[in-house]
């Protein structure tokens, strides 16, 4: 832990120079106060779809969602999404990815909190806006008895305070034992952390009745049971220690439990710890391996679950040897207990996508809406953000994400995500997708004489880059003689305000050819 | 129409019966030995319902009162025992915390109760106990659990004892590290506190002392005082003399209810412990185990445990982490016991005791959960094994279907020379294994020992019957096979089968140009695979009228099969030779050789297009719906079904004529008994309505025409040889591959000759071809009983036993045999076939020799159907078709107990 502090210092400092230096930047890129985004087809999530629709998003609020015949505010920067679809961002209920080692070294630690492990510059952030992810619940791994504390943020800003949206969401505990341990240590363990809470709390209260009734003479002195019963309620924030600070919040209902099951045995002693400490309202079963075999006791329980990226369980026969396969989404929808799906954070590739997930479960016999929902919607509800994200409506926060086609396609790909109505992502200037995907040459035509359109496609290129160049070459001699970003901005003032999300360095209006602007960068 | 619709119909008339007894409702479990656990009972009946035991006592007293609506499972030879408990266990592993005294640690924590431990039933153990382990001085809570169930009531008790230890393992163990909070300079980092015990002597000390700790700060040791305040037992581990001394003390000195656990020199220190009263769990030493300082083996003083048992209670625990072990312990002491039936409550009732669960668990006496262990053989013998296990009520496991079984009889009929008294037959996976005075047991051998004076003989054969045609009175042709009508086996079957007959050669009522196919097949199976073996057992011919013209069909039949066979040894000879240059690496010269394509076009017509055609009614449950592409060609079209797919092309050949259309559909071989026929009337410009049907069974058909241009196909003419210059096989022709078959002498023609003239004819024609011939024959064949014998034909005996001719009684089956001629009875019967045996009986009566009459059922018509190496007599190898009589199958009193077909036993 003393490490993890100590890192987390040395991160901040980093990033505190870095932000001294980007700070004139940021100030001057400060996010339009009024975006609308049009012509798309307009996926809400928690209403009907529009086609050609519009939402207007007010200082990352949105305020209105309607059909093509809604008026658009004169000062706000339209962004014109035609044959594109918007969709709000995706919401990852449960993700250890962010932090810079998943798990504590002590077995219990509800004191600690992964704000001290959050690591900005974790490419999972990155990712996440490229695949569409743009709300993300970063909690402790499961490796624990029980873990610290839980926080909601966005995948960008350069310190985890920037990234906050909402702190202490969650504590994290396991009913499977850790590593080094078997279930009659970890469930012994477990009784007893919430065994010596007690009995802390029970000291505590005692003493806070005897410094009242020290302090109030109305108060008479009473029988330490009694004491204790009525000194309870007199406990005040202060009281609390920093080791039962967060124990005590999740008695008091400011913390939700999320409780690891990695197996169906592991389920029944945590809803009876889940029943014992009466935590229904806000507990979370994060569920792996053969749980789904305790659906009817989840079921009957009412309590959520997080699924882990392997939807599909396969069980070997003991006698027989035969394989059979369960779709475990299916099982939790027949019992209707309300799960949400995670993706991979190291699983096979496509699991990294909660859009794939998500496209499994309509193949699986879910309806596109409900599987949408089951990654937008239904996880903030899980969460307990469902006031604030998982879908567009008025009011909520303007997370979303445009889409070159249906968000469960395999062939689509996010074009834009806009976070709280910053453009925080596109793809039209991911640096790191251009590397990977390198402007590609022209692709043989297997068949077909290449005299023709092949010399003819060649002379079409060539034309666009001379065109580029001197595009760029023109804007080089007019404005600045050393191609800097700062051009890029000359270019983006006259026609539209500078939307620029907080970790980009530069922008460009949405209309713009890439190839002219990154021609001109260079 | 599509070929798999098609084969509906041929599924349809070999609808699969469901006998599985449907153990979760309530049964009756007969057995010929049963311990209830706390009494034997032989001959005993247990009624289960609701997977509790409801009724348990002797067949004698009880078999009157059984409710008929219960299915009956009854194990004449098994031995019946509750599940085992198993009073200690692995299951959940010793626990990993470092506490050498902590009452925080619950055994039933470990057990996973959706985990799948089936396969550990096998050890004949339901129940058992979790411990968190005997490495520590006080470990934690135990438990006890059933192995299999629903997973919320698997768990019988979550605290059940206090589990103690004062074996050697406790000693040493690590110091308790404390991590302080918060990490400061305010806070000190201690060293690791040291634990108790380091030694022997210690262990009680440290226990004392825990206790009195415990009774000042309630949460120390894991709140160890609300755990020893409460009225759990004290479970103490103990080996040596000395620990189990010191645990009566201690048990004793704490006033607590207590037992232990291992002991295995409890013999040394026994007065003490059946003084104190105090009950055990026995460990006996395993084979193998070191012996260190003990002097004595290991099952040593097992002749005093009657006297342990005297005041307190004796249980037996597995003696390794291996349940299955838990089987030899009991065999140990069943071997010093004055009645070894008495071992089975050390495993069931007596463990129960000792867990708190006897109230459930244990026994078999009504109230108690209905776990039950079948076992092929007494338990206490070291081979038995469970056949089967119920845990309240629901079978919980088998034995891989391999199975094997040994059946034991007084005698062992083979042939008329040759018996074996006091037998055994071993069987695995459906045929004899082993035939012998005594033959080896394997693993989960269901043992049959057949009472006194039982008698064995190989199951019997029909050689001409209809069952399973199920009154269909159709021909059939060599193109037929009979054997798609053959399905798992109905009640008709099961009659035949009890009545002892195992196989019958199934023939059609009548036969299509005098020829026809049959198929041998087994009156029982689970299935077609199970019954018929092969698709064409013999050829049938009948031969009749003029001598000089009544082979003339035989001749043409077997001219064609000839010049059949013909391609295909050609084809053989060539394939030999391809690949014999092939692998030689020569080079293959692919000469250019008939392959053409042909594209047909036609200009539109009243037939030509694309139809669309749904097939209902009949034997379909739902309409049917295929396009198919029709091409018209002066009066005849071909067409093809496109839609569905087929996995191969099917061609549709017919005539139109005027508006009646009239087609074939051809079918690849083997697929369909005949190839379905579609008779339909053009409707109006664009339509049809018709039937279509295969051999009796018929749908009706509704098409209508999407489209006037019909699909054109590419026609590619077979190629005689592949591009690789590998020669392609000739064309398979169902009619003649039978005929084949015989000429390659793989199997019999079965010929029924008529006229005195023609039996000679027939004799000579087949016997110069020197095929496989077996006759049926009329009176006349007391003419030339000599031509009989001297060309060793087989002959099938009418179904008269006598008839008369000019006065004169003749009974063809004595007749026959003492000319030394091979005979085998017919039943020419449906389930009728049942009456074989005593259509023997008749022979016997009008004067064959009873073994004579045996060997005609059961060997002989093995040779004349020529299956002599699959059936009919009990050889190593052969399948295990058999039946145990109580005597002689024809002397009188005999009654045939019980039937196996495949191994299988075919139910009452």
């Amino acid at each position: 832990m003393l490490s993890k502090l100590h890192r987390s210092l040395r991160v901040m400092i980093f990033f505190g120079f870095a932000m001294l230096l980007l700070m004139p930047m940021m100030v001057s890129a400060a996010a339009p106060s009024k975006v609308a985004l049009t012509g798309a087809r307009v996926i809400t999530v928690s209403g009907a779809e529009i086609e050609g629709g519009t939402v207007l998003i007010e200082d990352g609020i949105i305020t209105a969602v309607g059909d093509g015949s809604m008026a658009i505010p004169y000062d706000a920067m339209e962004v014109d999404c035609t044959g594109m679809v918007v969709a709000p961002g995706f919401i990852h209920p449960h993700s250890a990815s962010g932090l810079d080692i998943p798990n504590e070294n002590l077995a219990v630690a509800p004191f600690v909190d992964v704000y001290d492990a959050i690591d900005p510059s974790r490419f999972f952030f990155e990712d996440s806006l490229r695949n569409g992810v743009s709300t993300i619940h970063v909690m402790q791994g499961d490796n624990c008895v029980v873990g610290g504390v839980s926080r909601i943020v966005h995948p960008i800003g350069l310190s985890p305070d920037e990234m906050t949206r909402m702190a202490g969401v969650a504590i994290k505990m396991s009913t499977s034992p850790r590593r080094g341990y078997d279930r009659l240590r970890q469930l012994a363990e477990l009784r007893e952390v919430f065994a010596e809470y007690d009995r802390w709390r029970e000291d505590l209260s005692e003493k806070r009745f005897e410094q009242e009734v020290e302090k109030d003479e109305e108060l008479e002195a009473l029988p330490p049971e009694e004491a204790r019963a009525k000194g309870d309620a007199m406990v005040r924030d202060e009281d609390l220690d920093d080791r039962h600070r967060h124990l005590a919040h999740l008695g008091d209902g400011r913390l939700g439990a999320w409780i690891y099951c990695g197996a169906a045995t592991d389920v029944a002693p945590a809803l009876a710890l889940i029943e014992e400490r009466g935590w229904k309202d806000r507990a979370v079963l994060v569920l792996g391996g053969d749980s789904h075999l305790a659906v009817k006791e989840i079921a009957d329980s009412g309590v959520n679950v997080v699924l882990n990226e392997e939807l599909v369980y396969r069980k070997r026969d003991a006698i027989s040897g035969d394989v059979e396969e369960t779709f475990i989404p299916a099982v939790f929808r027949k019992s209707r207990v309300k799960f949400a799906l995670q993706p991979s954070s190291n699983g096979s590739l496509p699991e990294r996508f909660l859009g794939y997930q998500a496209a499994r479960l309509v193949r699986a016999g879910f309806s596109r809406e409900q599987a949408l929902r089951v990654v937008t919607l239904g996880a903030a509800e899980i969460c307990g953000v469902d006031d604030r994200f998982g879908s567009i409506e008025v009011g909520k926060t303007a997370n979303l994400v445009m889409w070159t086609g249906d968000p469960l396609e395999l062939t689509s790909w996010v074009q834009k995500v806009w976070i709280e109505g910053i453009l925080a992502y596109d793809r039209e200037k991911d640096a790191r997708l251009e590397r990977l995907f390198p402007e590609a040459p022209e692709p043989e035509v297997v068949g077909e004489p290449l005299q023709d359109e092949g010399e003819g496609e060649e002379g079409d290129g060539k034309g666009d880059e001379a065109e580029d160049e001197a595009g760029a070459a023109e804007e080089n001699d007019s404005n600045q003689p050393n191609g800097d970003p700062e051009p890029l901005k000359e270019n983006s003032k006259p026609e539209k305000p500078a939307d620029k999300p907080a970790d980009k360095p530069a922008d460009k209006p949405d209309d713009k050819p890439a190839d002219q602007l990154v021609g001109g960068g260079r | 129409m599509r070929l798999y619709l098609l084969s509906l119909l041929v599924l349809m008339i070999s609808w699969l019966p469901c006998e599985e007894v449907c153990a979760g409702d309530g049964f009756v479990l007969r057995a010929g030995s049963l311990h209830t656990g706390l009494r034997a009972i032989d001959d005993g009946v247990l009624i289960i319902e609701d997977g509790k035991i409801a009724v348990a006592g002797s067949w004698d007293e009880l078999h009157s009162s059984i409710p008929d609506h219960l299915p009956l499972i009854h194990w004449p030879d098994a031995y019946v025992t509750p599940g085992w408990i198993a009073a200690s266990s692995q299951i959940v592993p010793p626990h990993q915390a470092p506490e050498t005294i902590s009452a925080a640690y619950r055994a039933a924590d470990g057990y996973n109760r959706y985990g799948d431990h089936r396969p550990l039933l096998e050890t004949g153990v339901t129940t058992t106990h979790l411990s968190p382990g005997e490495h520590r001085l006080l470990s934690g809570i135990g438990a006890v659990v059933k192995l299999v169930g629903d997973p919320g009531k698997r768990i019988l008790r979550s605290s059940a004892d206090l589990s103690l230890s004062l074996t050697d393992a406790v000693d040493g163990p690590a110091a308790l590290l404390k991590i302080p909070f918060p990490a400061s300079s305010d806070v000190q980092i201690m060293p690791p506190d040291p634990q108790r015990p380091q030694s022997r002597i210690a262990r009680l000390l440290a226990l004392s002392e825990a206790i009195t700790l415990s009774e000042q700060d309630s949460t120390a040791h894991g709140e160890l005082r609300v755990a020893w305040e409460s009225t759990l037992p004290l479970r103490i581990a103990v080996k040596t003399a000395p620990e189990i001394l010191a645990a009566v003390s201690f048990i004793e000195g704490k006033g607590r209810s207590g037992y232990m656990i291992g002991g295995e020199e409890v013999a040394k220190v026994l007065s003490t412990v059946s003084d104190a009263g105090i009950s055990l769990a026995l460990r006996i030493r395993p084979p193998g185990a070191d012996l260190g300082f003990a002097s004595d083996l290991p099952t040593e003083g097992l002749a005093d445990l009657p006297a342990l048992g005297a005041g307190s209670v004796l249980a037996l625990a597995p003696p390794t982490d291996d349940l299955a072990m838990l089987q030899w312990a009991v065999s140990q002491a069943a071997a010093h016991l004055d009645d070894p039936a008495d071992s089975i409550s050390l495993v069931t009732h007596h463990p129960a005791q000792l867990l708190g669960v006897e109230d459930r668990v244990g026994h078999l006496e009504p109230g108690a959960d209905a776990d039950i262990v079948i076992w092929s053989q007494s338990p206490w013998q070291v081979s038995a094994h469970p056949l089967e296990v119920f845990v309240e009520g629901k079978r919980a496991w088998q034995p891989k279907e391999s199975s094997s079984t040994v059946i034991k009889a007084d005698t062992i009929w083979i042939s008329p020379d040759h018996r074996i008294e006091d037998g055994e037959i071993l069987i695995e996976n459906g045929t004899i294994s082993a035939v012998g005075h005594s033959v080896p047991q394997p693993p989960f051998a269901r043992i049959v020992d057949a009472p006194a004076g039982s008698f064995v003989v190989p199951g019997f054969i029909d050689c001409y019957g209809h069952l399973g045609l199920r009154g269909d009175r159709g021909a059939a042709g060599t193109g037929d096979r009979l054997y798609r009508l053959v399905g798992a086996p109905d009640e008709p079957e099961l009659r035949v089968a009890r009545a002892g007959v195992t196989s019958q050669l199934m023939t059609p009522q009548r036969l299509q140009r005098s020829a026809g196919a049959a198929v041998l097949v087994k009156t029982a199976g689970k299935d077609r695979s199970d019954r018929v073996s092969d698709p064409v057992s013999a050829v049938l011919l009948e031969v009749a009228g003029h001598p000089q013209d009544a082979l003339a069909n035989v001749n043409r039949l077997f001219d064609q099969g000839k010049k059949y066979l013909e391609t295909w040894v050609k084809y053989q000879k060539d394939l030999a030779e391809w690949e014999a240059k092939k692998k030689a690496g020569e080079k293959i010269e692919v000469k250019e050789e008939e392959e053409e394509e042909v594209v047909e076009e036609q200009a539109p017509d009243p037939l030509t297009g694309i139809w669309e055609i749904t097939a209902s009614g009949g034997p379909l449950p739902e309409p049917e719906t295929a396009k198919i592409s029709i091409q018209l060609e002066g009066s005849n079209f071909e067409g093809r079904v496109i839609e569905p797919a087929p996995p191969i092309p099917v061609r549709i050949t017919g005539t139109l004529e005027g508006t009646t259309l009239e087609g074939t559909i051809e079918v690849e071989a083997d697929v369909l008994p005949a190839p379905p026929k579609i008779k339909a009337e053009l409707t109006g410009e664009d339509g049809l309505t018709g039937t279509i049907s295969v051999l009796q069974f018929s749908a009706d058909i509704v098409g209508t025409r999407t489209s006037k241009e019909a699909k054109t196909f590419k026609v590619e003419r077979r190629k005689k040889r592949d591009d690789d210059g590998r020669p392609n096989p000739p064309r398979v022709n169902l009619a003649l591959e039978p005929i084949r078959q015989v000429l390659e002498k793989k199997i019999p023609v079965v010929v029924t000759a008529s006229g005195f003239e023609v039996a000679p004819k027939v004799i000579e024609f087949f016997s110069n071809k020197e095929l496989l011939l077996t006759l049926r024959l009329d009176q006349e064949m007391r003419h030339h009983a000599e031509l009989l014998a001297e060309k060793s034909v087989s002959v099938i005996l009418p179904i008269e036993t006598t008839f008369s001719v000019d006065q004169k009684q003749i009974t063809p089956a004595v007749f026959l045999t003492k000319a030394g001629i091979n005979v085998a009875f017919q039943s020419l019967a449906a389930d009728g076939a049942r009456a074989l045996p005593h259509q023997a009986m008749q022979a016997v009566r009008s004067g064959m020799a009873a073994d004579a009459a045996l060997e005609a059922l059961t060997r002989g018509a093995a040779q004349a159907l020529g299956v002599s190496d699959k059936i009919g007599t009990i050889e190593v190898g052969l399948d295990a078709d058999l039946l145990i009589w109580s005597g002689h199958p024809f002397e009188v009193g005999s009654d045939l107990d019980r039937v196996f077909i495949h191994g299988e036993e075919v139910p009452r």
